[in-house]
């Protein structure tokens, strides 16, 4: 069995050192310590019973408490610069609901924008919680709220505006060909050709932006650190 | 620490002192965290053995993914050094 440590100065440092290590995971933690244990056992045979200078001067080969789980933190067994997070928990990084329930509320109210009793509280609680998502950098919320949160407002404005002239200037004409119902627009204004071909041409380049900016905020939020 | 394991297995302490008495070991104590992560890179596997004296210790070998790291480092140890020699004695020529 391992020897146990029952000198004052052992016992206070295996305390210390289960202290810090509550910031490593579980088991890391727990092997720290039970390294630290068995070498603390090899080094001091006898347990407690060695001069207290004998075992102040293995406890400082050893190193600190603070040292052991610093290097255990980080690749490599130098100390070094980040001695500021010392002590204190990881960041916390949230479960990634709120990240995961901002883009599906901001793409639901995009969706859904024509019923605005809908969607307009989906999008001000999708904003929201991109506000406060966790996960994610400035650049990235503020990329979010562009991409993202304007979707809901251009289709609604896309809409309006597109039944408004269809109103003002066009007739729809339904017609049938080989290939099946073909719907034109004839509109009083040629102008307005060109202006659905930019209108299309922006739809399929926000789409397009859209669907890169979900998969890119959908990556960052999936990682845990 | 690789190297070390090379030939035969050790267990922590003894790995400890090899590299303590060679003077590269500021705190001992780092040694182990640097153990669990080359046990987890599957650079080294443990086992635990009784000890004549005292409790059991856990014993580090190489896998052969170590064998094949330390490989490598050695080639690539071997040409720094020489960059670095090359820059601090100076060239002779």
């Amino acid at each position: 069995m391992m020897t146990t440590p029952n000198h004052p100065l052992l016992v206070d440092y295996l305390n210390r050192l289960r202290e810090q290590a509550h910031s490593l995971p579980a088991d890391q933690a727990a092997e720290l310590v039970a390294d630290i244990e068995e070498h603390l056992a090899s080094a001091l045979p006898r347990g407690g019973d060695h001069g207290e200078a004998e075992i102040r001067q293995v406890l400082d080969r050893l190193g600190t408490p603070v040292e052991l789980v610093r290097a255990a933190r980080r690749p490599g067994p130098e100390a070094g610069e980040e001695d500021a997070a010392l002590g204190q928990p990881v960041p916390d990084r949230g479960r990634g609901y709120l990240e995961a329930g901002s883009i599906v509320l901001l793409v639901g109210a995009l969706l859904v924008a024509i019923i605005w009793p809908l969607s307009i509280p989906m999008w001000i609680a999708g904003l929201a919680m991109l506000v406060l998502a966790k996960r994610w950098s400035v650049g990235q919320k503020v990329l979010g709220g562009l991409v993202l949160g304007a979707g809901m407002p251009l289709s609604l404005f896309a809409l309006g505006s597109a039944a408004f002239l269809t109103m003002q200037t066009c007739e729809t004409v339904t017609t049938s060909s080989s290939t099946g119902e073909v719907i034109t627009q004839n509109c009083a204004d040629p102008g307005l050709a060109w202006f659905n071909y930019l209108a299309i041409g922006l739809s399929v380049a926000y789409l397009g932006l859209l669907v890169w900016t979900i998969l890119h905020l959908a990556r960052a939020a999936r990682r845990p650190f | 620490m690789l190297a070390l394991l090379e030939d035969r297995e050790r267990y922590g302490y003894d790995l400890v002192t090899q590299l303590s008495d060679a003077g590269l070991l500021a705190s001992e104590g780092t040694i182990y965290p640097l153990l669990s992560r080359l046990r987890k890179d599957e650079l080294a596997r443990t086992t635990w053995q009784e000890s004549t004296s005292g409790p059991p210790r856990r014993y580090y070998t190489l896998t052969d993914q170590g064998h094949r790291a330390l490989a490598q480092f050695r080639l690539a140890w071997r040409e720094f050094t020489r960059s670095v020699d090359e820059i601090v004695q100076g060239r002779e020529s």
